[in-house]
């Protein structure tokens, strides 16, 4: 039994993927767009062993002066509120505290992430 | 076809695209950023020849065909960040470029040997980042008898300008570059009477960060 092999792309083919990669993201962009369209006008759409439609995506805007009354309402819970309330990236950023600040109380996870962006 | 930079501009960018634009003659939806900026200028050019804020921007709007992404408020931020000096406003010009072609254009704002050219982009660049602003100024320069030229984008939501003074004997290179394409296209035209069937040839899909905003992508893409 033979083996697909990986392909390994040259500089000149990697500039073309690239550019192929943009236009196919603008066509499926498009098609996306022209799927919500028909679902709009006509209900959800089952196509194979999918189904297209709206799905509701539920998130929660808390009072910032009440935050407190739900830590200590987590508590009597059981639970430890710290480890349910995690400060995200934005608001660590709007802090402004540099990396030697922050390691005081925790420890700094990088992750990657293939993209490309804006040279 | 009488050619304007924007013309040659999408040629170079995607003849492709250019094909389905202007020898089909498929129109493209008109955009926000397109219904803004015909929008602003409109009220830029009413307010600099006298009219109230609200008549220009009522203007403006009607201009843009009420186009439902674009706002009053908009358009009045952009208004007020505009330079409002006295001067000619959206000058047309044409004149040969050589061999028998036309180039065609509107210049927003110009005075004795100044112009400019009003933006309404989120992202501002040099002046000769593009070639439009030297072909404008090749092209004034010629209509004008002028020698020297100073030419100016100005980029309304940072109240930035972003200026060079070009000399005819350096403006000349920005007119070379839209002979050499508005050529090669009319060239390419003719090829495409007696060989329709080598349009993706002769007109090639160049795909690239582009196709983002390019209304054709799925006749380019199924193509
Ligand atoms: S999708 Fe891209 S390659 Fe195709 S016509 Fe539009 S700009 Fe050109």
């Amino acid at each position: 039994m033979s083996t697909v092999e990986k392909k390994v792309l040259t500089n000149e083919e990697a500039m073309k993927v690239a550019a192929e990669v943009e236009r196919l993201e603008a066509a499926v962009k498009q098609m996306k767009a022209d799927l919500k369209t028909y679902v709009d006008q006509n209900g959800p759409l089952q196509a194979g062993d999918k189904i297209w439609n709206y799905s509701t995506t539920v998130s929660w805007d808390f009072d910032p002066q009440r935050l407190r009354e739900l830590a200590l309402n987590i508590t009597v819970e059981g639970l430890n509120p710290w480890e349910l309330l995690t400060l995200p990236a934005a608001s660590i950023k709007k802090l402004g505290w540099d990396e030697a600040a922050l390691l005081q109380y925790g420890n700094k996870k990088e992750s990657k992430r293939f993209d490309s962006k804006k040279a | 076809m009488i050619y304007s930079y924007s013309r040659l501009s999408l040629y170079e960018t995607c003849p492709y695209r250019f094909y389905i634009k202007y020898i089909l003659g498929k129109s493209e939806p008109v955009t926000k950023p397109l219904a803004l900026g015909k929008a602003v200028h409109k009220a830029i050019e009413l307010k600099i020849n006298g009219e109230t804020e609200a008549e220009a921007i009522a203007a403006g709007l009607i201009e843009a065909d009420f186009h439902p992404e674009v706002t009053g408020e908009e358009m009045q931020q952009l208004l007020s960040r505009a330079p409002m000096e006295v001067g000619e406003t959206e000058v047309h010009f044409q004149l040969p470029l050589g061999s028998g072609i036309s180039l065609q254009g509107y210049v927003d704002w110009i005075k004795k040997d100044q112009f400019k050219d009003w933006k309404s982009n989120w992202r501002p660049y040099g002046p000769n980042e593009t070639w439009q602003l030297m072909l404008y100024a090749w092209a004034l320069m010629k209509v004008r008898g002028l020698k020297q030229i100073r030419g100016a984008l100005y980029f309304l939501r940072f109240r930035r300008e972003e200026a060079y003074v070009y000399s005819l004997l350096e403006a000349v290179k920005a007119r070379d570059w839209a002979l050499r394409l508005a050529e090669e296209i009319e060239l390419k035209i003719s090829c495409l009477d007696s060989f329709s069937d080598m349009k993706s040839f002769l007109f090639p899909a160049t795909p690239g960060s582009h196709c983002k905003h390019c209304p054709f992508v799925l006749d380019c893409y199924s193509y």
